[in-house]
């Protein structure tokens, strides 16, 4: 009979802060005893519960705040992010994971069609599905983050705030960086790193393919280049992942932003610049395919081809140091700005 | 207007008042049924689930002190007003009649002109 109150008190404190238990415990159960009359019997205890409500709201009203993972105020960017980034993952690795299902199957000398299709679609799928879940996870403790860190900055600045201090409505939003933005920079520059150093490790191989006769799977870049990416690639993520978290901590345009966005894309470029110009960058199957191959009488193609590669890396380093540059220049620029309003 | 709508108001419109309540009561020491029963009987409508956890919050926010007597055959929680209690109930309560004057005149005025 008296169970029946053990296991609802039970169920209430369960769901308090352990520090709140054991006196919100011996208090309701002495309020519980005094609603009841003496020698109560089943259907009393039954009817006082019954008056009380469910634990988990009575726990609710016990608790002095409301709890959030992510609150209201910051829910609808969080959703806005979420509809974009997660189909976009989701394809993305989708067609990856094709390849690699291609690449695979040809390797493991698959050659009729229902095998190679079924090899395909499942690799695919299943990256699909799980970098989609990835992406959700790092999202929301993104998300989560910025509620626990952002949130309590502005609740202190609600307290003294200076007339002065309002944003004007339309030319100082350009200082505002938005959170759905940073967040989804965050999630994309972990994604985008996390299967850089997979290819780079040879989970996810980066290959030609050359068709003579046969079929033949060869690796593109040299095992020294690629053993060099890994390092570099986390280096330039943790950077990444830093400017992002002051961009979502400060949600401003201010200096400091602004210089981890700048260092974070100096550094970037010097550190793909001299990977792109080590000297043996791919592989040696690679150089002899290119130099094996029979270009015609074109002297031109020949050229193109043997040449082709450096001109492509000189292409790749100058369009590298423009983005960058140009991200460098609009941080500055609407840092200034900022400041300025 | 449903019931349920029309409680909502009426809930809201009291949950302010209720903190005044049962500053007022705790003049006097109580355990918490004792006082969900002294209220009752003043007419006030509240509910065990709401009362309870009410008085944590304000003994947690310094306005009540609380005391274990062990010297029955049960032991139960009295809550007091505290001094800062005193303070918030008075300060609270001069809020009230001023609200109550000015929302009477808004009233009158509303049926005057009707």
């Amino acid at each position: 009979m008296n169970d029946l109150i053990e296991r609802y008190v039970h169920d209430v404190i369960r769901r308090l802060p352990e520090k709140d238990r054991d006196e919100v415990s011996k208090e309701l159960k002495s309020n519980i005893y005094d609603m009841l009359p003496e020698d109560a019997d089943e259907n009393e205890i039954k009817r006082v519960l019954r008056q009380l409500g469910s634990p988990a709201s009575l726990a609710e009203k016990y608790r002095q705040k409301p709890r959030y993972l992510i609150s209201p105020a910051i829910f609808d960017d969080y959703v806005r992010v979420l509809k974009w980034v997660l189909p976009l993952i989701g394809i993305m690795v989708l067609v990856i994971g094709m390849i690699l299902g291609t690449v695979d199957a040809i390797k493991g000398g698959v050659v009729d069609w229902p095998h190679l299709i079924s090899n395909i679609l499942s690799k695919g799928i299943a990256m699909g599905v799980s970098a989609t879940f990835q992406a959700l996870v790092w999202i929301t403790a993104g998300f989560a983050i910025a509620e626990r860190t952002g949130g309590k900055a502005d609740r202190n600045k609600e307290q003294e705030w200076k007339i002065e201090d309002l944003p004007e409505v339309l030319p100082n939003d350009k200082g505002r960086i938005r959170l759905a933005d940073s967040i989804t920079e965050l999630v994309l520059i972990v994604v985008f790193s996390v299967v850089a150093i997979l290819m780079c490790s040879g989970t996810l191989p980066i290959v030609f393919i050359i068709q003579n006769d046969d079929m033949q799977i060869r690796t593109l870049f040299s095992a020294s280049f690629l053993a060099s990416c890994i390092p570099a690639i986390a280096f330039m993520a943790l950077l990444g992942v830093c400017a992002c978290i002051s961009k979502i901590k400060a949600r401003r345009w201010t200096p400091f932003v602004c210089g981890a966005v700048v260092v974070n894309n100096i550094v970037s470029i010097c550190i793909i610049i001299y990977l792109l110009n080590m000297p043996d960058l791919f592989s040696r199957e690679f150089t002899a395919f290119l130099q094996k191959v029979d270009w015609g009488s074109s002297n031109f193609l020949r050229f193109m081809g043997m040449s082709g590669a450096n001109v492509l890396i000189a292409f790749i380093s100058i369009f590298v140091v423009v983005c960058s540059l140009t991200e460098c220049g609009q941080a500055v620029y609407k840092t200034l700005k900022y400041k300025k309003s | 207007m449903s019931i349920n709508e029309m409680q909502s108001f009426i809930t809201e419109l009291r949950r302010g008042s209720l903190t005044l309540a049962v500053l007022g009561c705790l003049k006097q020491s109580h355990y918490g049924y004792a006082l969900l029963e002294t209220m009752q009987e003043k007419q006030i409508d509240i509910e065990a689930n709401t009362l309870y956890p009410l008085l944590r919050r304000l003994e947690s926010q310094g306005l009540l002190v609380s005391d274990w007597n062990t010297s029955e055959s049960r032991p139960r929680k009295y809550y007091t007003i505290s001094e800062k209690g005193e303070m918030v109930y008075k300060e609270l309560l001069g809020e009230w009649k001023k609200l109550q004057n000015n929302i009477e005149s808004i009233c009158k005025e509303r049926d005057h002109n009707e």
